[in-house]
C-alpha cells in the first residue's frame, strides 16, 4: 500500500521537469493567446474583452485562405510522407552497404539549414537558375520560365525536400521495430510482396505514418518565409497573414483569433488523417 | 524399408523412401545443396519421403537443418539441385505459390491482429468465403485448445500458446508439407514434452507430412517415423529411430544420438575381429574399425556369463541415477565400459564379468 504511494509520488516527481517545461513554454503562452483573441484593438492598444468579433473577421475573410493552406500542407505533407516511406522502406529492405548509404545520406541532409536549402533551390528554378539556363541554352523556350520558381509548386518542392528526413527517420524506426520472420510468415501463408507491404507491414506504421504527416502538415502551415521566398505573389499561406497581424498591422487579438482558426483546422485535417490510416490499414 | 549403408559408404547422398510404393513419392530432393559464398552450409544430398511421414531433420546446432528446411519452404534458393513436390518441380517458386506451410522458430506471429485473425489470414488471402474461414478457424482454434484466448493479440500470451496460434496458423492451409523449424527450443521441457504429445496427435488426426527441425535426439526419436541425421552440412544417416540408435552408420551417429562404448576392431575380408578377443562375421570396407555397445546393453555378474561376448573387468566408479545406477568398468584390455543396470549391488572395486550380445553391437569406421 505505502509502496504504492510512494511508487505514485514517484512518476509525479519523475514527470515534474517535463511538465514544467512543456508548461511553461508551451501551455501557458497558448492560454495566454487563447484570452487575447477575445479581445479587441483600439488605436494600437488592445483592451481586454469577450467578444467574438475577430473569430467572426477570420470566418468572413480568411476562410479561402485558411482552406488553400490547409489543401496545400496536406498535400505537402502526404507527398512527404508517402516519399519518406518509399525511402525508409529501401533502407530497411536493403539492408546493407546500400541502406547505410541512403540512411547516412538522409541525416547528413539535416545539416543543411533552412535557408540554405530554400536558396539552393532558387538557385534550380530562378530565372538564371539551372533548369531555365538549360531550357534557353537548348532552345527549347525563347525566354526563362518564371512560373518555375514563383509558384506553389516551388513551394511544394522546396518544403518536401526539408521535411523529407524528419518524415524518413520516424518511418525508419517503425521499420525496424517490424519483425522479420512475420514477413516471412506472410510470404508463406500465401502473400505476394505487395500483400506483405498491405497487410503485415504498413498496419504496424500507422503511428509513424500519423506522426511524420502531422509534423510535415504543422510545420507546412506554420510556414511564412517559403512562401514569401519562393511563393511569388499568388501564394500567401496563413503564416503570411497571421505574421503581419502580429507585425505591420499590431492587432494581435486578430492574429491571436487567426491562429487559433488555423490551428483548430490543422487538428481536424490531422485528426481525419489519422483516422483515415487507421481504417484503411487496419487488420482485416 | 532400405537397409542402411554402414561404414564410410554413409557419406555418400542417401535416398529413401519407399520407392517401390506406386514410382513417384511425395517430396523429391535430387543433388540439392547450398553455398553461402565460401561456406557450403549443405552439401548436394539426395532425399526423398512419403506421404504421411512425420520426418525428422536432427543434428547439432549449425550442420545446415534450417537451411535445408527453408529451401523446402522457398525462403532460400538453393545453389543445385531441384526440389520436387507431388511430382511438380517447385524449385523456382516463391513461397507464396509452393504447397507447403512453415512453423518458424520465432513464431512470426502478426502483432496487429488476434489470435482469430492470426489464424485466419491465410485462408482470407486464398479469397475463400467469408463464412467458411470463419468455420475452419473455430474448427482449428478447438483442435489447439486456444478458445478462451481467440479475441486476444498475440502479446497476450505464453511462450506454449504463440507457439500453438503459429501452428494452427499453418495447419489450417492444410499443407502438403508442414514445416517446423525448433518449434519448441524455446520452451521448458514439461511445456515441451505436453506440445510434442499434442502435435504427434495432430498429425494423426490431420493426416499429411510434417518434416520437423531439431537438435534433440530424445524429441526426434519421440516425434518422427523417420529421422534424418545430418553432420557438418551433410546427411549421415536416414531411418526409424531404432535404426539410427540400435544401428547408427557412424562414429558421429553413434554419439550424438545416445552414449556409447566403442572398441578399437579390424576389418579384413568381411570379419571384423578385436585385438586379443573375439571375431565375427560384418561385411563392409576393410581396414580400422570401431565396435559399439549401448551402455544399457552391457551386462555385469551373473547376467554376463550367458552373453555371447565376454571380458573380465573392475568397476571402477559407481553412480546412483534413481531408476538406474551408472557402473565404469575398466576391461582388462585397457578400455573403459559404461554400463547401466538396474543393479543396484555392485561395488565400486569388484572384479566382474563384462558381457554382451552381437545382436547388440554394431560397426562403425574409425
Ligand atoms: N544467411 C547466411 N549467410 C551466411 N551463412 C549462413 C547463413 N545462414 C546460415 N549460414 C551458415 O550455414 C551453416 C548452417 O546454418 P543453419 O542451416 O542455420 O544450421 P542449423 O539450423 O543446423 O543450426 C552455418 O555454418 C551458418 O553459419
Ligand atoms: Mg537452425
Amino acid at each position: 500500500m505505502t509502496g504504492r504511494i510512494r511508487a505514485s509520488w514517484r512518476s509525479v516527481a519523475l514527470m515534474g521537469p517535463a511538465a514544467a517545461v512543456l508548461g511553461f513554454l508551451f501551455l501557458l503562452p497558448l492560454v495566454w493567446f487563447l484570452v487575447v483573441s477575445f479581445y479587441r484593438v483600439q488605436l494600437f492598444q488592445m483592451i481586454p474583452d469577450a467578444s467574438l468579433a475577430n473569430y467572426t473577421k477570420v470566418l468572413a475573410d480568411y476562410a479561402g485562405p485558411i482552406a488553400f493552406t490547409a489543401a496545400i500542407a496536406a498535400a505537402i505533407a502526404a507527398i512527404t510522407t508517402v516519399l519518406a516511406f518509399v525511402v525508409a522502406h529501401m533502407i530497411w529492405a536493403r539492408g546493407g552497404a546500400f541502406g547505410a548509404f541512403l540512411l547516412g545520406a538522409t541525416l547528413l541532409t539535416l545539416f543543411g539549414g533552412y535557408l540554405v536549402k530554400i536558396y539552393a533551390w532558387r538557385t534550380i528554378l530562378g530565372r538564371e537558375g539551372v533548369i531555365n539556363s538549360t531550357l534557353v541554352g537548348l532552345g527549347l523556350v525563347k525566354q526563362p520560365i518564371d512560373a518555375l520558381l514563383y509558384s506553389p509548386t516551388a513551394v511544394v518542392l522546396v518544403l518536401v525536400s526539408y521535411l523529407l528526413p524528419f518524415a524518413i527517420l520516424p518511418l525508419y524506426g517503425a521499420l525496424r521495430a517490424v519483425d522479420p520472420v512475420s514477413i516471412e510468415a506472410a510470404r508463406d501463408l500465401g502473400a505476394t510482396p505487395a500483400g506483405v507491404l498491405r497487410d503485415a507491414v504498413l498496419p504496424l506504421c500507422v503511428p509513424a505514418l500519423a506522426t511524420s504527416f502531422a509534423l510535415c502538415f504543422l510545420l507546412t502551415a506554420g510556414d511564412f518565409v517559403t512562401p514569401r521566398l519562393v511563393g511569388g505573389t499568388q501564394t500567401f499561406m496563413m503564416g503570411n497573414f497571421i505574421e503581419s497581424q502580429f507585425g505591420l498591422r499590431m492587432n494581435v487579438p486578430l492574429g491571436a483569433a487567426m491562429t487559433f482558426t488555423t490551428l483548430v483546422t490543422s487538428v481536424c485535417v490531422i485528426g481525419a488523417a489519422w483516422a483515415g490510416l487507421r481504417h484503411f490499414l487496419r487488420a482485416k | 524399408m532400405m537397409a542402411m549403408k554402414h561404414g564410410p559408404h554413409a557419406f555418400e547422398p542417401v535416398l529413401t523412401g519407399a520407392m517401390a510404393m506406386n514410382g513417384t513419392p511425395l517430396v523429391r530432393l535430387s543433388g540439392l545443396a547450398k553455398d553461402y559464398g565460401e561456406v557450403r552450409a549443405v552439401h548436394p544430398l539426395d532425399l526423398a519421403f512419403e506421404d504421411g511421414d512425420f520426418l525428422a531433420i536432427l543434428g547439432p546446432s549449425g550442420c545446415g537443418k534450417t537451411t535445408l528446411l527453408r529451401m523446402l519452404g522457398g525462403f532460400v534458393e538453393p545453389s543445385a539441385g531441384r526440389i520436387e513436390i507431388a511430382g511438380q518441380d517447385v524449385t523456382a517458386l516463391a513461397p507464396e505459390k509452393r504447397p507447403t506451410n512453415m512453423v518458424f522458430q520465432g513464431y512470426g506471429l502478426f502483432p496487429h491482429m488476434s489470435v482469430r485473425q492470426n489464424i485466419g489470414y491465410g485462408l482470407r488471402l486464398r479469397g475463400l468465403p467469408r463464412a467458411e474461414v470463419d468455420a475452419r478457424v473455430e474448427e482449428m482454434i478447438a483442435l489447439v485448445r486456444l478458445e478462451a484466448f481467440a479475441a486476444r493479440p498475440p502479446s497476450a500470451l505464453s511462450g506454449g500458446q504463440q507457439q500453438r496460434v503459429a501452428l494452427a496458423r499453418a495447419l489450417i492451409m492444410k499443407p502438403k508439407v508442414l514445416l517446423l523449424d525448433e518449434p519448441f527450443a524455446a520452451l521448458d521441457l514439461k511445456l515441451r514434452q505436453a506440445l510434442q504429445d499434442e502435435l504427434r496427435a495432430l498429425h494423426r488426426k490431420t493426416g499429411g507430412t510434417f518434416v520437423f527441425v531439431t537438435h534433440d535426439q530424445t524429441e526426434a526419436m519421440a516425434l518422427a517415423n523417420r529421422i534424418v541425421v545430418m553432420e557438418k552440412g551433410r546427411v549421415v544417416q536416414v531411418g526409424s529411430a531404432e535404426d539410427i540408435y540400435l544401428r547408427p552408420a557412424s562414429h558421429f551417429v553413434s554419439t550424438f544420438v545416445g552414449e556409447a562404448n566403442f572398441l578399437a576392431a579390424t576389418r579384413a575380408g568381411d570379419t571384423v575381429a578385436i585385438a586379443g578377443a573375439f571375431s565375427f562375421h560384418a561385411p563392409g570396407a576393410p581396414g580400422q574399425v570401431e565396435v559399439g555397445i549401448r551402455p544399457e546393453r552391457v551386462r555385469l555378474g551373473a547376467a554376463a556369463e550367458t552373453a555371447e561376448h565376454r571380458f573380465r573387468g573392475r568397476i571402477t566408479d559407481r553412480l546412483f541415477l534413481g531408476a538406474q545406477v551408472q557402473y565404469t568398468v575398466a576391461l582388462d584390455g585397457g578400455a573403459a565400459f559404461t554400463a547401466v543396470s538396474g543393479d543396484a549391488a555392485l561395488a565400486a572395486g569388484q572384479d566382474i564379468a563384462v558381457g554382451w550380445n552381437g545382436a547388440d553391437q554394431w560397426v562403425v569406421a574409425q
